[in-house]
């Protein structure tokens, strides 16, 4: 899929959220509009689903599609649909997070919206995966670890749990949905076999995506008392961070003198490959390995510029 | 003292993550295990690095990927 064709699906997506929203009441409605707004879903280049770290929600069915083959007469209306699927369940996630995480909007509006795009992402894909038990097995079974990975989330943030690898795993449950669009297109062909590989190909990207988007944050985290996975890597407990200080110093020798940066960034890195070996284990087309390769760069480009800007001061020597 | 192999230390340290970690580690041996001649000064400003800049770039990369929030 080309870029061009990236942005023209996604112009489709959005026109259709936009015809069902149109169906939304004036006050579910204004809610959809200031959801809308806020993502600034309309700056449609690159695009909100496009940025070149963001999940490949809307590619994934298209790949999947592609994959079931021209077998399938139906396969570009089960694509469109699965695509919007794909966009609604990632907007109820995305209501849900950005009012825990940031309290924006007011807990009515949040939920009866991400109710509404939920219902919105299940209707959808009742049309590809029609009763298939073992799709419906699989939905509930995923927003239920999603609820789970949440509130675990929730609790660690706010210190009534401390991250260990085991809870870095559980929360990373939260990005399982992503694999239900794909998923029903593979299940109503009868490929079921690829849904191991697909499953391990969401868990190593979203895995991936968070330990190099903690590590970029780790500053700014720790300052607002949020002691992920990786700053806890780095040595810093809770008693530890009660002196913002010496804990920042502490972070920074871990990170950039000790080794702590490279040594996730590596971790992330591996998760990237696995993910690609995911995609070929699905045999995804070309698309999928592209967009993984150009992930790893952007994450190379990162750790350069942060050890380019740590040895310049020896330039000016 | 010679600036090339000073640069050139820079520089693979900056692409070279294994290479970064043995210089930060022990920068007298790295350089001489992998024949590079430096000033002393040098060496200690390796034994005394600010990570202010390096985390000043992590600052900036925070806004350079701002957007990574999208759609994730």
């Amino acid at each position: 899929m080309s870029a061009v064709s990236d942005v023209s699906l996604q112009a489709e997506v959005l026109d259709r959220l936009e015809v069902a929203a149109g169906r939304m009441g004036p006050r579910l409605g204004g809610a959809w509009t200031r959801l809308s707004s806020r993502l600034r879903l309309n700056d449609r280049q690159p695009g909100y689903f496009l940025h070149p770290l963001a999940f490949p929600i809307l590619q994934l069915p298209t790949w999947a599609a592609q994959r079931a083959g021209g077998a399938l007469p139906e396969a570009a209306a089960l694509a469109a649909d699965s695509r919007e699927a794909a966009a609604a369940g990632y907007l109820h996630v995305r209501v849900q997070d950005d009012w825990m995480d940031e309290g924006i909007e007011e807990g009515a509006a949040t939920a009866l919206l991400s109710d509404a795009l939920l219902t919105r992402h299940q209707r959808l894909l009742v049309g590809v995966a029609g009763d298939r038990p073992a799709f419906w097995e699989r939905f509930e079974a995923a927003w239920l670890r999603y609820a789970e990975a949440m509130l675990l989330e929730r609790a660690l943030h706010d210190g009534e749990a401390t991250y260990d690898q085991a809870a870095f795993d559980v929360v990373m449950d939260r990005s399982r949905p992503l694999a239900l669009p794909p998923a029903a297109i593979w299940i109503h062909s009868g490929l079921d076999a690829l849904l191991p590989a697909l499953d391990d190909y969401v868990s190593h990207l979203s895995t991936s995506h968070q330990l190099f988007t903690d590590l970029i944050d780790a500053e700014r985290d720790l300052a607002a008392g949020n002691l992920t996975w990786v700053i806890r890597r780095m040595g810093i407990s809770d008693e530890g961070a009660e002196d913002p200080e010496a804990s920042l110093q502490q972070l920074r020798r871990a990170l950039y003198l000790e080794g702590g940066f490279d040594a996730v960034m590596r971790e992330a890195r591996g998760r990237l490959e696995q993910a690609a070996e995911a995609s070929r284990r699905m045999a995804l087309p070309p698309a999928s390995e592209a967009y993984l390769v150009r992930r790893g760069e952007l994450m190379t480009t990162a750790q350069r510029e942060v050890f380019q800007a740590l040895f310049a001061g020896l330039h000016r020597s | 003292m010679s600036d090339k192999s000073q640069e050139e230390v820079i520089g693979r340290a900056v692409i070279d993550p294994d290479f970064r970690d043995r210089l930060l580690k022990d920068p007298e041996a790295t350089i001489k295990a992998e024949g590079y001649t430096v000033s002393a000064e040098f060496i200690n400003q390796l034994k005394d690095m600010d990570t202010d800049a390096a985390m000043a770039a992590a600052s900036n990369l925070d806004g350079a990927f701002a957007q990574r929030k999208a759609a994730t």
